[in-house]
């Protein structure tokens, strides 16, 4: 149960706790002590007090009692004239009851006779209500303090922890801009933790910008060289070509064309969130789809497949044209390689587009895992890396566009693509 | 309710804020005894919020307007402020009038409140005085709103008018005469019920820490200070 309290409060109920077993134990032995001194004190009295009514006896003076006192006397062995509730007796001092009085009795022998003192206990019980009073009510104020004194020092010792855990909550996405944490802070315990926290935070963000201008260094020295490939390639085509080199010529061209498609990708990703593709030429959904339509058309025939383009609804977007070219070419060639007969069909609708297929399907435990990178099937095929989804999933994420994987009736898969985020 | 997740809000009373104005704007919370007096009371409030808040560091001040409150905002050592304003002229003019010390704690920036052009929670702290009594539109509240909740990474900070107070009642009886109302042109100020807004408040994921008012039962300005609620 203190496990999910927060620290706060549970220093005010260690506190809490802590007085009310000190109060309550100071009570418990102040309450007995008084009350044995008290016994000690009624016996000497009565004691003292039935000396003197023997004295008196001695000399022939009738007996002078305090308020509250009464004497009974009868010779040892015949109490017959004793009140029977006090009859029974031995010498010594006894507590006891009657007619819902409680009294003291001191029973003694003394030259024959037996002296039964009786002293009734109102007093008595006045005084000691009035010390069980005194000390509940110095429990409670006890108890009170703790309770006040608890939440002024949790306040006061654990603000600068509550104020720091609220000031990490996601503060990676807050702005580079925003100050250290640690100059707020004391240099103690807490002030140390935010300077890690800082160092931290810090490292963290170095780290992702040095990723990003790697990938963005990257593919700015590839596109020159890539570029001279494809310049190179549409020149020894316009100079003529072997027939027998044909096919690996245009393997050669193809490949250059899908690594500068990837480059470009990569591009747009590293720009980061805050471009949201702004800087990217824009491109429409039919457009786009129709290019990868045409362009995997001969891979399809090729696999006795049948490709189709499916325009259940028309769409008037324009979208980051290199990341929309990524999704669909990876979605398109992923269903390509996976269906073995049938056909791939891509749907376009309003906002967005399916990719479907007859393929074998993804089974449902995996389908949680096909956005991961380098993540792949159980049935995986030759070529390919297992990249490309997770691509997919990274465009999507920073397009603000919905990705889903479904199963489609009667075998094979769809993938889903939103491009409207609701 | 207007489509305002798609289509950008531009109200009227945002196009008035040009150079001159914003001049005028500047001056106008520097002359006169009372004014001095309100904008200390203001100050006052704007700190209780802040410490209520949990003296934020990043904070945005939108709309920052001639910059009336960076000096306050500046007055913890390690805070840093971005003074957004829809008017860039307002922003100039904040710049030429603000100390260097102060500007030096400053970055500016020109965006709308209801696009702020911030990515998601990117700041500490909303500090929004004197912009949502300038709405009159539940929806378009409600569009700024979910647009601070979406920038701000804790607390939000904002002064409006509300109702429940002399000078509400009083306006409202002012209103009724409508042949007055036709005199005044267009209005762009607006009184909300304290509960329709917070009701709002609580629609678009805030938690009401707590509100100061300028004078309890006497006048229209209140402070409310809001944290984010949920993940």
């Amino acid at each position: 149960m203190l496990r999910k309290q927060s620290l706060a409060s549970r220093i005010v109920v260690a506190f809490v706790l802590m007085a009310a077993v000190g109060a309550g134990m100071f009570s418990v032995i102040i309450i007995n002590m008084v009350e044995s001194v008290e016994i000690q004190l009624i016996s000497e009295s009565l004691n003292r007090h039935l000396d003197f009514i023997t004295d008196e006896a001695d000399q022939g003076l009738r007996p002078h009692l305090a308020p509250g006192l009464e004497l009974h006397v009868a010779p040892v062995g015949a109490t017959g004239s004793i009140p029977a509730w006090l009859a029974t007796f031995p010498p010594g001092l006894h507590e006891t009851e009657s007619d819902d009085e409680a009294y003291h009795v001191l029973v003694r022998d003394q030259g024959g006779q037996r002296y039964f003192l009786v002293l009734d206990q109102r007093d008595f019980e006045h005084r000691e209500a009035m010390l069980e009073l005194a000390v509940s009510i110095g429990f409670v104020l006890a108890v009170l303090a703790a309770w006040l004194l608890g939440t002024a020092l949790a306040r006061t010792v654990i603000a600068p922890v509550v104020r720091l855990s609220g000031q990490v909550q996601h503060r990676d996405q807050l702005l580079p801009l925003a100050p250290p944490l640690a100059a707020e802070y004391a240099d103690d315990e807490v002030g140390k933790l935010a300077a890690a926290f800082d160092t931290a935070l810090g490292q963290l963000r170095q780290a992702l910008e040095r990723e990003q201008l790697f990938t963005s260094d990257v593919s700015h020295e590839l596109r020159t060289p890539l570029m001279v490939i494809a310049s190179s390639c549409e020149l020894l085509q316009a100079q003529g070509i072997a027939a027998n080199q044909r096919a690996q010529f245009e393997r050669i061209t193809r490949a250059c064309a899908e690594m500068q498609e990837l480059v470009e990708t990569f591009l747009g990703l590293a720009r980061g969130p805050q471009a949201k593709g702004s800087q990217l030429a824009g491109c429409s959904l039919a457009k786009a789809a129709d290019e990868q339509f045409q362009r995997w058309l001969p891979e399809a025939a090729q696999r006795e497949l049948t490709l189709e383009l499916v325009t259940e609804a028309g769409d008037s977007g324009s979208y980051p044209a290199p990341l929309l070219r990524a999704v669909l070419a990876n979605l398109v060639r992923n269903a390509i390689h996976y269906t073995d007969r049938g056909f791939v069909r891509l749907v376009l609708r309003h906002g967005g587009f399916s990719v479907v297929d007859s393929g074998a399907g993804i089974p449902e435990a995996e389908r949680a895992h096909v956005f991961r990178p380098f993540a792949r099937g159980e049935a995986s095929r030759g070529d390919g890396i297992g990249i490309g989804l997770s691509l997919v999933k990274r465009i999507c994420d920073r397009q603000d566009w919905k990705i889903a994987l479904t199963a489609r009736e009667g075998g094979g898969c769809e993938f889903r693509v939103d491009l409207r985020a609701s | 309710m207007p489509d305002t997740a798609t289509q950008p809000v531009k109200l009227p009373f945002s196009d008035k804020y040009d150079r001159q104005h914003a001049h005028a704007y500047f001056e106008k919370h520097r002359d006169g005894l009372a004014r001095r007096l309100s904008h200390w009371r203001d100050e006052q409030l704007a700190r209780k919020a802040l410490a209520l808040a949990g003296h934020p560091s990043l904070v945005l001040d939108l709309p920052s307007g001639a910059g009336r409150f960076w000096p306050l905002l500046a007055e913890q050592p390690n805070r840093v402020i971005i003074g957004a304003d829809n008017s860039a002229d307002m922003l100039d003019v904040a710049r030429a009038s603000q100390s260097p010390a102060v500007l030096e704690r400053v970055r500016t920036l020109q965006t709308s409140a209801f696009d702020i052009d911030l990515p998601d929670r990117s700041v500490d702290c909303i500090f929004s005085m004197r912009l949502m009594h300038h709405i009159g539109e539940s929806g378009h509240r409600l569009a700024m709103l979910r647009e601070f909740r979406r920038v701000t990474r804790d607390t939000a900070i904002i002064s409006l008018w509300v109702d429940g107070n002399y000078k509400a009642w009083k306006r409202q009886r002012l209103e009724q005469d409508r042949s007055r109302r036709a005199r005044r042109g267009i209005q762009n100020r607006f009184v909300v019920p304290a509960r329709t807004v917070e009701q709002e408040f609580r629609a678009s994921g805030f938690r009401i820490l707590g509100h100061y008012d300028f004078l309890p039962l006497y006048a229209m300005w209140r402070v409310y200070v809001l944290r984010r609620a949920g993940a």
